[in-house]
């Protein structure tokens, strides 16, 4: 007996997602192109954890993270036809989604702006039992004066760095996400880097408000 | 502050590499709670698509066109705000965003017997 369009779908995109072990974000794409939301729970299992944190950059919250992350994959649902294999990743694709969401959220409500607020809270409270109280104090130290610094940066300066320093995009990646040429980057990113020396600097010599 | 400064755009990047403070934890219930809420939004996103889909609101999309626009994608909000013709004392508000902007558009040329002809500029948060 034939099986119904709709199953042979999904047999499809499990078999893809599957094959060599390896994850197959583009096969879910297209089985969430249609309809399927099995893939899209999938790639969610996937990215969710990495879209929060980058939403988070922007947000400086946990709710408005939250909301910035469920945008994206709403976005990744009715926007599936528009990703085109090969061209971008797919986690590329979903750090492009987020990016724009959160330029629509600033729009509305200009958080973006806003103070830092509880700014990586969970991070900067939290290091490893491995190290002793002096590292973890320095570690703490130093991370809260690069968190200073990058947010005092221009938000695509900052989203250049976090994309290819903390995140490890790659320049290309990165200036997918920013919707910039590859020059568009390099020459973002260098000016990014003296904007964060110069911040680190002002801080480290107590000049920071 | 710190005990070892960080001298050059080198040692700074390296601690920017190395920084744990930039890792978000992510409990499993908030994630849970994330995954539902989309598949929420894509069951309401769906009905509301219905609703629009009905014939009846093919004449409003071709009156809101110019509106459109002229008007709401010039606008930071993207907003379309129109009466419901069943009942004028109600209005319908379309919001679109820069990802939705070219949804709508596609909407509107597929549904609407009229050429679009939108610029949508995406402004520098910086």
């Amino acid at each position: 007996m034939a099986l119904a369009s709709a199953q042979i779908i999904q047999l499809d995109w499990m078999a893809k997602a599957k094959g060599g072990g390896e994850p197959q974000d583009e096969a879910l794409m297209e089985a969430i192109r249609e309809g399927e939301n099995d893939a899209l729970n999938t790639l969610m299992t996937r990215h969710m954890r990495s879209i929060y944190a980058f939403a988070f950059s922007f947000s400086r919250n946990s709710d408005d993270a939250e909301d910035l992350t469920q945008e994206t994959f709403l976005r990744c649902w009715t926007k599936a036809h528009t990703y085109k294999p090969g061209r971008v990743k797919v986690s590329t694709w979903l750090h492009t989604l987020t990016r724009n969401a959160a330029i629509d959220a600033f729009r509305r409500r200009r958080w973006i702006l806003e103070s830092e607020s509880d700014a990586l809270e969970g991070g900067l409270d939290k290091f490893p039992a491995d190290s002793s109280p002096e590292e973890a104090l320095e570690e703490r130290d130093r991370d809260e004066i690069l968190k200073i610094s990058l947010d005092s940066l221009p938000e695509r300066q900052r989203t250049a760095l976090l994309l290819c320093y903390v995140r490890g995009f790659s320049n290309r990646e990165a200036a997918a996400v920013l919707g910039i040429s590859l020059d568009a980057l390099v020459s973002l990113l260098a000016r990014a880097r003296r904007a964060l020396k110069s911040n680190v600097a002002a801080i480290e010599s107590g000049g920071h408000q | 502050m710190c005990s070892e400064e960080m001298k050059s755009e080198e040692e700074i990047l390296e601690a920017l590499r190395n920084s744990r403070g930039f890792s978000i934890d992510l409990d499993p219930r908030t994630e849970s709670k994330m995954r539902q809420a989309v598949f929420e939004r894509i069951d309401e996103r769906a009905r509301v698509a219905d609703w629009l889909l009905r014939p009846l609101w093919r004449p409003v999309l071709a009156v809101l066109l110019p509106f459109a626009t002229g008007l709401a994608f010039g606008q930071s909000d993207y907003l379309i705000e129109a009466p419901l013709p069943t009942d004028p004392k109600q209005t319908v508000n379309l919001v679109t965003s820069i990802d939705a902007a070219d949804e709508l558009l596609e909407y509107f040329a597929a549904h609407v017997d009229a050429e679009v002809e939108v610029e949508v500029e995406v402004e520098d948060v910086e």
